[in-house]
């Protein structure tokens, strides 16, 4: 729980519009300037760490039956690598 | 081909500057490569630096294959959990230095990667989520397509997942 020696002052310049849809904010749903700055700067600060679900990389795949037989066939017996492969690997840059 | 050096991101890389043409993957690495390799840590990405800018990346993550719905006579020959692949979700390179080789490069790096991972802890192969127009790329190196009902990445358009096993890199032991 945040007790008044938690707390800090701080300041900053915005722009005349934020301002006034700031106090309009207040006046309209009774709660202190301090309440409304810290909740936005909490909701904004989490919303930066969270990863949307399109940039996840999901960490187990499922594969179908048909695909899934054709990719146990290559792992028991792998195809030779390509000349494409091998001169990739033997390319050292 | 140009000298390029493959490392890991580093928390104090400038990726800002790096234009891929996709707009997804500029702001995948932007925002979020960081973030998911050193708060999150579910992924890595290697980038490419050329002259001292970041040229290309690619990013990666262990994940695993279940087979759907597997014969039981089929079933007998794998063993009884997921198998470990690396996962290429993601690789992109800069339009302005197009045609360099850096792709090649990175992939490279991701292979000689897998080749590690098999030694030191596991790795069946690795899978790609290529982008559409990357298949034929992708396919030249002995990558075939795989048909995912579960795993894919929300990248639009989708990606084809293809599979390259760990026996088709040339070095890796058999």
């Amino acid at each position: 729980m945040t007790t008044p020696s938690d707390t800090v002052q701080i300041s900053a310049l915005i722009t005349a519009e934020t301002k006034a849809r700031l106090e309009a904010y207040v006046r309209e749903h009774g709660v202190k300037r301090s309440f409304l700055i810290e909740r936005a700067l909490q909701h904004h600060l989490a919303a930066l760490e969270e990863v949307p679900a399109d940039v996840v990389i999901p960490p187990a795949l499922v594969v179908n039956r048909t695909s899934g037989a054709e990719f146990i066939e290559r792992l028991m017996n792998p195809p030779p690598p390509t000349a494409a492969i091998r001169a990739l690997i033997d390319d050292a840059g | 081909m140009t000298p390029v050096e493959i490392r890991p991101l580093e928390p104090g890389d400038d990726r800002s500057g790096l234009v891929s043409g996709d707009p997804d993957l500029d702001r995948f690495f932007r925002k979020y490569a960081g973030q998911n390799q050193f708060h999150h840590h579910v992924g890595t990405t290697y980038v490419a630096v050329v002259g001292g800018v970041l040229a290309g990346f690619a990013t990666v993550s262990g994940a695993s294959i279940h087979v759907d719905e597997m014969p039981e006579k089929t079933r007998r020959r794998l063993p009884r959990y997921p198998l470990p692949v690396l996962r290429l979700a993601r690789l992109g390179v800069d339009q302005r230095v197009r045609r360099q080789g850096i792709g090649r490069q990175l992939l490279r790096a991701v292979l000689l990667l897998a080749r590690e991972m098999a030694d030191r802890v596991g790795c069946v192969g690795v899978l790609v989520d290529a982008k559409p127009q990357a298949v034929e790329f992708y396919r030249q190196y002995g990558f075939a397509r795989l048909e995912v009902v579960e795993g894919l990445l929300g990248d639009r358009p989708p990606p084809v997942p293809m599979f390259l096993p760990i026996g088709s890199i040339p070095g890796s032991a058999q």
